[in-house]
């Protein structure tokens, strides 16, 4: 049984065409799983129909085996955790307090965080490295720590799957190493990541598997090499694409680079 | 290591500020029962406190009389009202996710008059004028709520709906005192809405602390869980809290302290705005330390100005005249000082 699976889902806006037509793909433990299409095929509405933020029209998402409608905010979302894109609009807390916020599913409706529940923000923000911003605001802080911030957050909530909206765009090539990297160490610790981009690239070299999502609603899902291909690249996003090989030091590293317009 | 020297600092920060929060609304309190027609220094005060409890003697007649039957209450009402306006000033801007809601921009406390000033006219009892109050309160902000939702956190929309529902409710005001009578309900009407805390007993007191001293219990309880409401939709969902009941709790716990607070002592504006502002800019955003804050700030920050508006002059000046006269420079200078305002 896999621990987060999501069985032929449908979702189409009120106004509009079919967003998500049968929409099938799992996710289980230690996996990194990349969701990957052009602008407007929906990829946040499948991260965010995933895990019950909007319903699915046709289809279900169950976790543990049990469809995630049956269960309560609580038992859903200490299990998964949600990382919003980091916008400038982000209340302005102290990035500690931010990251407190993601133990809201472990403690009771009128009570307090605990002693225990401090600690275990302070020690996933050390994790993460960004111990350093305890005591700044979040208007403070760059938009990557930000990032870092909320994926601090997630984690704080202890969960099995983070989905994160995403995480690397608007970021800087040393952010977005950092926050690559963060995703692929907590995968390690038997986390499973499922995230969205716009970066070809970055499914190549760190997810295990890949979901491509079409304008019409489809999508093929498999391991990340069947799924990004040349010649899917065409099919779905419209556009000649090479995939090449960089040798560097820490081994090859597939890269993908738009040709031109079909 | 840097875990634990933020935590250290955090902790003396915290002991330190409660102390002054729980200072502070005490001496203005003093400085309340102090000042008036009949000064009375602050040891008479005290050892008439003093007297109260067992120890030392109680002062003259007239003295006590001053003390604990017209200024002792009068303060008690002050304080309540403050704690209630500020706290559901907090609780409308955090709900809404916009600095400018207040139970004034948002059209509650118009839709409150509303119902008091009916419940007058039907020559309803003080109960009966709070409930009234609470119905119509409730009603308004419902009405605000509708027409104001949009995707996102819009901020205009919602303040915009707030006045659009506001001026329907104060119209509704102006029917009610045209049709109220001349000679004995308009007056009372009229005064009422200006804001008053003068001539109030203990008897309008025990109508409305138990539903204020409520509320600000309910909101303590949650003052951590108040940090999820600013957050967007999604992530507020995502938290793993229930956030539609904590959204309708919020809302009636803060439509009944505006509700309380107007049936009485009638408008008072801006204290909704300024008092939680005051303490952002102080001590960051978490509804941990705002909550408290804005119970002690809110207390003192309304007895100050109700020992004003009964000091400055002879004849005493309606309260809201001064919360906004003092309100709105202090709260210009901070918001330049602090660059804007924000949540």
């Amino acid at each position: 049984m896999s621990l987060l699976n999501v069985n032929r889902g449908v979702f189409s806006y009120p106004i509009g065409e079919m967003i998500l037509d049968d929409v099938s793909y799992e996710i289980n433990k230690g996996e990194l799983i990349s969701i990957l299409g052009p602008n407007g095929a929906g990829k946040t509405t499948l991260l965010k129909c995933t895990m019950g933020l909007l319903g699915w029209q046709g289809g279900s998402s169950t976790l543990n085996g049990t469809d995630i409608r049956k269960l309560t905010p609580r038992e859903l979302f200490s299990v998964v955790a949600y990382v919003p894109q980091a916008k400038a609009d982000t209340p302005n807390y102290y990035t500690e307090e931010m990251v407190l916020l993601g133990r809201g599913a472990h403690i009771g409706f009128f009570r307090q965080p605990t002693e225990k529940d401090r600690k275990i923000a302070y020690s996933c923000m050390e994790k993460l490295g960004i111990g350093h911003l305890a005591g700044k605001r979040c208007s403070e802080i760059s938009g990557g720590e930000l990032q870092m911030v909320l994926i601090a957050r997630a984690l704080a909530s202890e969960p099995e799957v983070i989905v994160l909206d995403e995480p690397e765009s608007n970021l800087d090539f040393k952010n977005q190493l950092m926050v690559m990297g963060t995703l692929k160490n907590l995968t390690r610790e038997n986390v499973a990541i499922l995230f969205n981009t716009h970066f070809p690239a970055h499914a190549l070299q760190y997810s295990t598997k890949a979901l491509m999502l079409s304008k019409r609603g489809k999508a093929i899902f498999g391991k990340v090499g069947d799924v990004i291909t040349e010649e899917n690249i065409k099919k779905f996003f419209g556009v000649n694409a090479v995939i090449n090989e960089i040798d560097t030091d820490g081994g090859a590293i597939r890269n993908v680079v738009p040709i031109s317009l079909l | 290591m840097l875990t634990k020297r933020s935590n250290s600092i955090s902790r003396n920060f915290k002991l330190r500020t409660y102390i002054i929060l729980f200072v502070l609304p005490i001496l203005a309190m003093l400085f309340s029962l102090f000042m008036g027609r009949m000064v009375i220094p602050v040891p008479v005060i005290i050892s008439s406190a003093l007297s109260k409890i067992g120890f030392g003697s109680a002062a003259e007649v007239a003295i006590e009389k001053v003390l604990w039957n017209i200024r002792f209450p009068r303060i008690l009402l002050a304080s309540l009202a403050g704690i209630g306006l500020s706290l559901a000033g907090l609780s409308f801007q955090s709900l809404f996710a916009n600095p400018l809601a207040t139970p004034d921009t948002l059209g509650v406390a118009s839709g409150a008059s509303f119902g008091a000033c009916l419940g007058i006219l039907m020559g309803f009892s003080l109960r009966g004028i709070q409930v009234a109050a609470l119905i119509f309160g409730l009603a308004a902000v419902s009405l605000t709520w509708i027409c104001g939702k949009q995707k996102g956190r819009g901020t205009t929309a919602i303040v915009l709906s707030g006045i659009i529902i506001g001026s329907l409710f104060n119209a509704l005001v102006s029917l009610v005192k045209y049709v109220a009578d001349t000679e004995t309900q308009l007056p009372s009407i009229t005064y009422w809405l200006m804001g008053s805390m003068s001539g109030k007993g203990y008897s309008t007191l025990a109508l409305g602390s138990p539903v204020i001293v409520l509320g600000a219990v309910i909101l303590f309880l949650l003052r951590w869980r108040l940090n999820i409401l600013p957050l967007s939709d999604d992530e507020a969902k995502a938290s793993g809290t229930d956030i539609r009941k904590l959204r309708i709790a919020v809302i009636v716990v803060a439509t009944a302290l505006t509700a309380s607070c107007v049936s009485m002592c009638g408008q008072i504006g801006w204290v909704g705005l300024i008092v939680p502002h005051i303490c952002r800019m102080a001590l960051g955003n978490s509804h941990e330390k705002l909550v408290p804050s804005s119970v002690s700030i809110g207390a003192t920050f309304l007895v100050i100005v109700d020992t004003l508006s009964r000091t400055i002059s002879t004849a005493e000046i309606p309260i809201s005249v001064l919360t906004a006269l003092v309100g709105a420079p202090f709260f210009i200078f901070l918001m330049r000082k602090n660059g804007g305002w924000t949540l």
